[in-house]
């Protein structure tokens, strides 16, 4: 292995700080990260074309091979990562596709010329905000249904990895993932009956 | 909720899911205990679970890629980039975002393209470009936009060119075709501009509508010459430095915007040379005068299909008295075999002066003779200026919607706010459930379109669909200080709709009203129930407001029916659902081609197939993207 470099280093200090509940961490860690996701995620993109598929797994299987100071004992499992990178990548994605929408009203919604891809982009984003807002809802139901979301549909987790990351039985995550999902789906197909 | 109530709630989901369905019924009526509330919160959430399918199954990076590699575009307004500091955004495009921004050392407007980091990450790719890029813009031609500039900051690449007020092509062409006289003088002008570029080696690649700027003058600009190049992928081996082609790039917010212009060695992805720009000039021309475009498609590779095998109907099939020159004109430029094609663009230039001399020496205006159109074409016409305006409405109502939502978190809710509850169908049998839905959505839309009046997006709205009226309640939680409740009652042809429309503070009636209609004068009351709200809130309207909220999206019924019911399944969100949304909204598509609402709708049941139903975004983007195109080019020509 080779000697971290002090950015390694920063990045890993950040990260242990923030799971160690420095929620400050997170804002310090993003501008970090951001440029290297961004580029890995173009890099696959192109590699796309020629004809790979897309994996989560994969792009931050690298950004983790990138980012972290593997010396450092609680970084030289892969999961502890990605379960943080699950975070950001949902952070990042979201800040995205509010500057989306922010960025067409800024605008003025009138005078942008939107092309094809812009529109679906724009499908995609407001699912996106709408999928986020579902989740904090949930978080504040039920924390831990959040968070296996966040780190299988943000992070690329299987179910195996899930459950080990969160200390539970496959069946258990497998259980509580169905009722997250349906619980979500319902919140975004506006399909929730009335709470009193 | 209560922590108790939740694991309850979530212990009973665990027990159902597993038995089977049928026996899902009598275990919940046993579990719980005559707890209605639980047990309907339980079947709800097992009924979701059932038609999740697919839901969120895929990690999001693999089916929106373009989410995380956004250019944080939004935070560039007043930055500098080189020397120019960003003023506005113009548009944005699978080429990049083009801002207006002021040259801070000579102080002249420019406008400002900024290219997607992944045009730019391939080194040996963009110094071709530049190549290619310098090379464009060393030329001095009247009808090619001049470029200032090719540079980068440490970010990103950038070009810098003259900024024109104007309309592209395209634009133009969304109000219907042109008349021969118009048609010529652009074609002549564009062609020069390509001569001029030919003459120095540079091949446009990309000639479409979207990349004429016509200026009020009477200018046609060519823009973005030789950026095309960016697209291209050299082959592994570089023989003979031939550039390939890749045709059918479908990867969301890729490059390829359209494939309708394109030659049939572009389409194969052989090498592209000058003639490749003299077919694309063709295609063109071909639209301007006839209206269509010569090889449509709805995917990218129907179209190539298209471009490939089939011959575009004669010209004289639109327009009878087209003079039999320009259709030679055409289908020489069309030759599918570049060698029978013409060979330069300067011949092309050529027929097409003579031409123009002709007509105008023969007296004959043209322009008289084009206003030779059948009556009914005009009519269609009149009729699609108005559904222009609605398909904009649309397509911007999720968006101001959700503009007023977060603008006024106010403690107070503005007077001007309003919730419009989904509406309750009353019907005998109960089936009304997508009618309801549609109309719900249509009063939103047109209410969404009222700078003045905030109005809750329906994903907020839609908990509230089996609600106990505790209007006061309701309206706390949304932030507003009025409700619509409303019902449906259908019955055959019959409908009668029933509105409230209610202050919150008091829970006092504002206005009600009772309407009944027969089903093919339905859009009439979406009209007359909205502007009644606009007039009790005293919601100023602009006089675009008013239009927008009185027209019609289709004047067909049938056809209304049938978007109607693909809203309902397209806000269901399942693969299956949404499927089913596909085939109403396109055969609402069938009963009014024009109606740019249903396309509006195809495009977005194809964009969330692919988060929802699993499928690759291969092959529902490029589906997405035609329909989308389609709305566009329906919606352009506001006013």
């Amino acid at each position: 292995m080779t000697t971290p470099s002090s950015s390694q280093q920063e990045v890993t200090r950040l990260l242990g700080d923030w799971s160690a509940g420095d929620e400050a961490a997170l804002e310090k860690l993003i501008p970090l990260v951001q440029p290297e996701l961004h580029r890995l995620a173009h890099h696959y993109m192109s590699r796309e074309c020629a004809g790979h598929t897309l994996q989560t797994t994969a792009l931050l299987d690298e950004a983790y091979l990138r980012l972290i100071d593997r010396t450092k004992p609680l970084w030289h499992d892969r999961t502890h990562f990605v379960a943080a990178a699950a975070q950001l990548m949902r952070r990042i994605m979201v800040d995205h596709a509010r500057e989306r929408r922010s960025l067409k009203r800024g605008a003025g919604a009138l005078k942008v010329t939107l092309d094809e891809a812009a529109l679906v982009t724009e499908t995609r984003s407001e699912e996106l905000l709408a999928l986020d807002e579902a989740l904090e809802r949930l978080a504040v139901q039920d924390p831990r249904k959040s968070q296996l979301v966040e780190l299988r549909y943000f992070g690329g987790l299987t179910v195996e990895e899930t459950a080990e990351f969160l200390k539970l039985s496959q069946r258990t995550a497998e259980r509580e993932w169905n009722m997250a999902k349906a619980w979500l789906y319902r919140a975004l197909s506006g399909e929730e009956p009335h709470e009193s | 909720m209560k922590a108790e109530r939740w694991q309850q709630i979530n212990d009973l989901f665990q027990s159902a899911a597993e038995r089977a369905p049928e026996e899902r019924t009598a275990f919940l009526d046993e579990a719980c205990h005559g707890d209605k509330g639980l047990c309907r919160e339980v079947e709800s959430l097992i009924g979701s679970h059932e038609r999740a399918q697919n839901f969120i199954e895929t990690p999001i990076f693999e089916v929106a890629p373009e989410l995380l590699t956004n250019e944080r575009a939004g935070a560039l307004i007043g930055e500098l980039i080189g020397h120019y500091r960003i003023e506005s955004l113009i548009g944005i495009g699978g080429m990049g975002e083009v801002y207006l921004a002021r040259d801070e050392r000579l102080g002249r407007k420019v406008a400002l393209k900024l290219l997607p980091e992944r045009l730019t990450v391939d080194e040996t790719q963009l110094s071709r470009f530049k190549t290619e890029a310098r090379a464009a813009s060393a030329l001095n031609h009247p009808n090619i936009l001049t470029v200032y500039e090719i540079g980068a900051d440490a970010n990103r690449q950038f070009i810098a060119t003259e900024f024109i007020e104007g309309m592209t092509l395209r634009a133009s062409l969304a109000r219907g075709r042109m008349n021969l006289h118009e048609a010529l003088e652009i074609a002549v002008q564009v062609a020069s501009a390509l001569a001029a570029a030919h003459e120095t080696g540079v091949v446009h690649r990309d000639i479409k509508p979207e990349n004429i700027m016509l200026r009020p003058d009477g200018y046609a600009k060519v823009l973005d010459l030789g950026i095309a190049k960016l697209t291209e992928q050299q082959p592994a081996s570089d023989d003979h430095n031939v550039g390939t082609t890749t045709v059918l790039q479908t990867r969301p917010g890729s490059v390829l915007g359209t494939a309708h212009y394109m030659s049939p060695e572009q389409a194969r992805g052989q090498t592209v040379d000058a003639r490749s720009d003299i077919w694309s000039l063709g295609a063109v021309l071909y639209e301007m005068v006839g209206g269509n475009k010569p090889f449509p498609g709805e995917t990218p590779s129907d179209c190539v299909a298209s471009i490939l095998k089939t011959e575009p109907p004669p010209l004289s099939g639109v327009l009878p008295d087209v003079p039999l020159k320009l259709e030679s004109i055409v289908q020489k430029a069309l030759r599918k075999d570049r060698d029978e094609r013409y060979q330069t663009i300067n011949e092309v230039l050529t027929d097409l002066r003579d031409l123009k001399g002709e007509l105008e020496a023969e007296g004959s205006s043209p322009q008289t003779k084009a206003r030779v159109e059948p009556i009914v074409t005009k009519i269609k016409r009149h009729k699609r200026g108005a559904l222009l305006t609605l398909a904009a409405v649309i397509l911007l109502a999720a968006a101001f919607a959700y503009f007023f939502y977060v603008a006024a978190p106010a403690p107070s809710p503005s007077e001007k706010s309003i919730a419009i509850l989904p509406f309750a169908d009353l019907s005998p049998a109960r089936d009304q459930e997508y009618f309801c839905d549609g109309i719900q959505e249509e009063i939103l839309t047109r209410l969404s379109k009222i700078r003045e009046l905030k109005v809750i997006s329906r994903t907020s709205t839609q908990r509230f669909k089996s609600a106990p009226p505790n209007l006061p309640q309701i309206a706390k939680q949304l932030g507003v200080a009025n409700i619509l409740e409303s019902t449906v009652q259908k019955a055959d042809n019959q409908v009668r709709v029933h509105v409230q429309l209610i202050s919150a503070r008091d829970d006092s009636h504002l206005w009600a009203d009772k309407y009944d209609r027969k089903l093919t004068d339905i859009f009439g009351v979406e009209s007359e129930i909205a502007t009644a709200i606009a007039d009790t809130l005293r919601a100023k309207l602009s006089g675009s407001e008013q239009r927008a909220i009185a027209t019609r999206p289709t004047e067909n019924s049938e056809a209304h029916q049938l978007y109607l019911k693909g809203t309902y399944f397209s806000n269901k969100r399942t693969g299956s659902d949404l499927h089913t949304a596909i085939a109403y909204f396109k055969d609402a598509i069938g009963k009014d081609p024009n109606y740019a609402l249903a396309y509006a709708g195809l495009a977005d049941a194809y964009a969330l197939v692919s988060l929802y139903g699993g499928e690759g975004p291969q092959e529902t983007v490029p589906q997405a993207k035609a329909a989308a195109r389609k709305a566009l080019e329906l919606e352009d020509g506001l006013p």
